[in-house]
């Protein structure tokens, strides 16, 4: 089908009928966008229309007539261009139309990439007389095919990791490789720049300078590279680095290939390592060591074997045959032994060097050493110069020649002895000149002779010590000798079995150790001296020690050290006796001395102790302790400090039980308070009496005055005398109180006890007291027990009774008092009820003391003895006496008597005796 | 006229004892038997004299001496006392106001020189 277009086509070209045509088509030419040229069958260009100029920058007249060769990339020019190629071919002629991608070539010289359509001009007769070619510029479409093609898929599918970044480096883009190398996501290092993310700090800054400086001049980055991850675990990779530039040839990114090598490089690093040590050790080897090759040339040499070889630089030796080291003698072998080497055999051997002076000997060795595959790479040796070793004992071989002459200089005694009779056979000088006989005489003698001579220095002993020598253990011991001239010396012999000369003896060495021997003696003697001194240095430590024990056990008190003032290591058994508990029960609840020390006096224990840390201090103190039956008891701690220098040592002191004494103390004390507010009492009694006597006495005095100094009528001075009587009386009743109360007081006073009608007595007061009563608007209501009588002092419990009521009269300010007295169980009660003023609870405890008066009381007039009388006569009788009070509402006072006074009766009896 | 003269005591012996020592040398005597008697004695009367015991119920001597002054009432007070003036009963006394003390028991003749030499020291200030 095509064919047919083309060959229309052409016919349209020739047909001048068709001229018309011919111009329209022209000018479709002309306007076209493609590139438009004609071509003649040579390349020779017949026509290029507007696009052709745009796309080659040449015009028409700069291109028609030339070849299409213009228009090729010069390194296109060795093969013909493909245009050409195309219009040479068969297919081309037959008809072709040939699509073709290529690069053209600007006026520029830029190139393009262009898609060519080369299709065929044909004459009428259809011959093809030339070729129309429509170019067109596929820049953008190859760009953007790289783009996708290239870049993205080769980035994409790429499985080591890729990085690409902008001009500026910052990222654009990480494959998911990279992702899993840093750890880093996508996300989190786009927008980002490379190094501050990547850097691990191992490259300097001019690294990374030069780095920058190659990629953005276009060149490519290959290098190893030291970074981070995301986890600040380093890596190491291999980087490739390129840059993607766009149409204007314009560097627009950079793309960076990661491959980490990471381990490789731990890898590398530690077999170099390796190597690092091997070579060091052989470099230091005292023995040469040495590499040969195949051809039996030294490759390498250690330090020891370029010394050893007499060269300095390895290149010295390095290149010669290891042959030539061995003299003419040993070549032979050692040749055989190499080839053997070559084989895979290792060797040891010894040779003798070729060397001009002293002749040396060597004893080296041949390692073969395999290729993996097998084949024998080289020949390792170590070789050693043991010239030395050799020369050393060659001479021990010949020193037995010289045997006599070392076995006279000798210093030390020697004797050769036959092994199998143990007699002497030969002495050297040093015996004859030590012991004073010739060496013939010497030989004669018996062992006796020379030694001491008793067992365990006699023959007997000398030839079992022979004996076991001759089994070939080496025996040692002393020896007690005698010289000729009988002087006794010590001496270690030492008995060796010895080859001399090929045969076996017996070899004793003599070594003269009288010296030592006084040494060990003085040593010896010096010894029983010192431990004589400890013993009585022990001995003097002791009796101090029981001296000590002795007074720590008779003390008077707990004898102790201690480290600590509130801590003390107690000596001696006092403990126990002091506090109840033994030093073990005190250790065992960790408790120290504070602890024992009453909680009362702890405060000031601890700040007086202070002291004696400070200073060299004596101090005594007195303080109660706790013993472990909670019984508190005072001791007296007496105690130093010990100071060593500014050092406090320790504290000593001795605690003693002063708690009788302390108590006696406080007894005393007790009493002296007691005796004090006695006396107190007593003033306060004094000023209490003189006060009542005198308000009495003053209308007495004042009357008797008058009746002396005027003459009164008849009936003023009777009634002056009455007023005088009346406070006689008043007077006396008030003495006969003080007597009673000191007599209370004292505990002598007497009850005259009988049995008592208790109904008809407190009828008898009650009829007496009524008047006064009245005088105070009171009246007085009794209740009475059906008890008849019991036994008891009626004066002195109608004192009581009397009292009571006379009080009650006084504070009741009118009104009932109730005068009660019942049987309760095996006693009588009495009570006596006012609704007077009351008592304040303050003076509840003191109103039985006596001289007592509350501020409220004070004012009536009284002694303040009354109630103390009435408690001394109740409890007399064996009862007891209380009250119940409110203030405001009145007072009621109780006595009991008990029915029957067992006790009493006793004490009564003694009385009516008495 | 005789003098006048307001004993007050709580002791009725006492009271009675000191009337009859006054009577005999002829001054006029009032009693009171406690402060409050005293006072509402003193509405009615002017006294040239007062013998007040100073350990009394009711009334303390220092409550008897403010009320005194209260009524503007200037008169000179000779203290009764047992014993000599302790300090808790000086404590009581407000000063000024007393012009003498006699302890009880007291001797007559001395009282009464007491007594009219208070009395003349109160004539001589009020004729000032």
């Amino acid at each position: 089908m095509k064919k047919k277009d083309y060959s229309i086509k052409s016919e349209l070209l020739v047909d001048p009928g068709k001229k018309a045509i011919d111009k329209f088509l022209a000018a479709i030419v002309k306007s076209s966008n493609d590139a438009i040229i004609s071509l003649t069958l040579d390349g020779v260009i017949t026509s290029w229309n507007r696009s052709a100029e745009k796309l080659y920058g040449y015009t028409a007249k700069e291109t028609i007539g030339k070849t299409i060769t213009l228009l090729v990339p010069r390194d296109q020019f060795k093969d013909n261009p493909l245009a050409l190629k195309y219009l040479a071919s068969k297919q081309f002629r037959l008809g072709t139309v040939h699509h073709f991608e290529t690069e053209g070539r600007r006026k520029n010289g830029r190139r393009v990439p262009l898609l060519l359509t080369l299709s065929a001009i044909r004459d009428s007769l259809d011959k093809v007389i030339g070729a129309s070619v429509i170019a067109r510029d596929i820049t953008t479409h190859k760009e953007a095919e790289a783009k996708t093609n290239g870049l993205a898929e080769i980035i994409q599918k790429n499985p080591e990791p890729v990085l690409v970044t902008n001009r500026e480096g910052i990222i654009t883009y990480v494959n998911s490789a990279w992702e899993k190398l840093t750890g880093w996501t996508s996300a989190e290092v786009v927008n980002r720049k490379t190094p501050r993310i990547l850097k691990s700090g191992k490259q300097t800054t001019q690294f990374y300078a030069h780095f920058w400086k190659m990629i953005t001049s276009g060149k490519t980055f290959l290098g190893e590279i030291i970074n981070r991850r995301k986890n600040g675990e380093e890596y190491n990779a291999e980087q490739f680095v390129m840059p993607l530039r766009n149409e204007q040839e314009e560097i627009i990114a950079f793309v960076e290939f990661t491959r980490d090598i990471s381990e490789r490089k731990w890898v590398s690093e530690l077999l170099r390592k390796s190597e690092e040590r091997l070579r060091l050790l052989i470099e230091n080897l005292p023995v040469c060591v040495h590499e040969i090759d195949l051809s039996g040339r030294f490759i390498s040499m250690n330090p020891s074997g370029l010394k050893m070889m007499g060269v300095r630089t390895e290149s010295q030796i390095c290149g010669t045959f290891y042959i030539d080291a061995v003299s003419k003698e040993d070549r032979k072998r050692i040749g055989i032994l190499f080839s053997r080497a070559l084989a895979g055999e290792a060797s040891q051997f010894e040779f003798r060097a070729a060397s001009k002076g002293e002749p040396r000997i060597f004893s080296s060795s041949f390692i073969p050493l395999r290729e993996k595959s097998g084949r024998i790479q080289k020949i390792i040796g170590v070789t050693d110069d043991i010239t030395q070793r050799r020369n050393t004992e060659i001479n021990l071989a010949k020193s037995e020649a010289n045997y006599r002459s070392i076995f006279d200089s000798v210093s030390d005694l020697v004797v050769v002895h036959e092994i199998e009779t143990g007699r002497p056979i030969d002495i050297n000088e040093a015996v004859v000149k030590r012991f004073g006989w010739s060496k013939e005489e010497y030989l004669r003698l018996k062992v006796e002779d020379w030694s001491e001579g008793h067992p365990p220095y006699s023959q007997k002993e000398a030839f079992q010590w022979i004996r076991k020598a001759a089994t070939g253990k080496p025996q040692v011991f002393d020896w007690l000798c005698k010289t000729r001239k009988k002087e006794l010396f010590w001496v270690e012999v030492s008995l060796k079995r010895a080859t001399i000369n090929g045969i076996d003896r017996i070899l004793a060495v003599v070594r003269d150790i009288s010296e030592r021997k006084k040494a060990e003696a003085e040593l010896h003697l010096y010894r029983k001296h010192l431990e004589d001194l400890i013993k009585e240095r022990t001995g003097e430590l002791e009796e101090s020690r029981n001296q000590y024990k002795t007074i720590v056990e008779n003390a008077p008190g707990m004898v102790y050290t201690s480290r600590h003032p509130h801590s003390l290591d107690v000596l001696g058994k006092h403990i126990q006796a002091l506090t109840g508990y033994s030093l073990q029960d005190l250790q065992r609840r960790k408790m120290n001395w504070l602890d024992l020390v009453h909680a009362d006096d702890k405060k000031k224990f601890i700040q007086e102790v202070r002291i004696l840390e400070s200073r060299p201090s004596s101090l005594r103190q007195e303080y109660r302790i706790c013993k472990r039956n909670g019984q508190i008891i005072w001791v007296a701690d007496n105690k130093k400090s010990v100071f060593k220098g500014k050092k406090f040592l320790s504290i000593e002191g001795i605690i003693t039980n002063i708690d009788n004494q302390k108590k006696a103390e406080q007894q005393i004390k007790d009493q002296v308070e007691q005796l004090k507010s006695l006396d107190q009492l007593k003033n306060q009694f004094l000023s209490n009496v003189s006060h009542e006597l005198r308000t009495p006495l003053t209308p007495i005095i004042s009357q008797i005055q008058r009746i002396m100094v005027r003459e009164l009528p008849p009936d003023e001075e009777r009634a002056s005398l009455s007023m005088i009587l009346k406070n006689t009386f008043r007077l006396d009743k008030m003495i006969n109180e003080v007597l009673e109360i000191s007599r209370i007081q004292s505990g002598r006073m007497m009850l005259v006890k009988r049995q008592t009608n208790i109904r008809d007595l407190i009828g008898h007061i009650v009829e007496t007291m009524e008047p006064f009563a009245k005088e105070k608007n009171s009246f007085i209501t009794i209740s009475l027990p059906k008890i008849r009588s019991m036994q008891i002092d009626p004066d002195r419990i109608s004192s009581v009774i009397i009292n009571l009521i006379d009080n009650a009269i006084k504070f009741n300010g009118g009104g009932e008092i109730l005068v009660n007295a019942e049987v309760k169980k095996k006693e009588v009660v009495f009570s006596i009820r006012d609704h007077g003023i009351g008592i304040p609870s303050k003076d509840f405890s003191k109103i039985f003391t006596p001289f007592f008066r509350s501020e409220e009381t004070h004012i009536y007039r009284g002694c303040g003895l009354g109630l103390s009388i009435c408690k001394g006569i109740v409890e007399a009788h064996g009862g007891k006496i209380w009250f119940e009070s409110k203030v405001g509402v009145g007072s009621t006072f109780y006595f009991s008597i008990p029915l029957r006074q067992k006790l009493e009766k006793k004490i009564e009896q003694k009385e009516m005796k008495s | 006229m005789n003098p006048l003269i307001l004993v007050v005591d709580d002791e009725e012996d006492i009271r009675a004892s000191v009337k009859t020592v006054l009577e005999d040398e002829h001054f006029r005597v009032i009693t009171a038997n406690e402060g409050r008697d005293c006072l509402t004695k003193l509405k009615t009367i002017q006294p040239d004299l007062i013998i007040l015991d100073i350990i009394m119920p009711g009334l303390t001597t220092r409550e008897i001496l403010m009320s005194l002054r209260k009524m503007k009432k200037k008169i000179p007070i000779i203290f009764l006392t047992v014993v000599r003036l302790a300090e808790t009963t000086k404590k009581e006394i407000i000063p000024g106001s007393m012009v003498d003390y006699i302890e009880k028991p007291f001797d007559n003749v001395d009282f009464i020189s007491r007594v009219k030499k208070a009395l003349r020291h109160t004539m001589l200030k009020t004729k000032n």
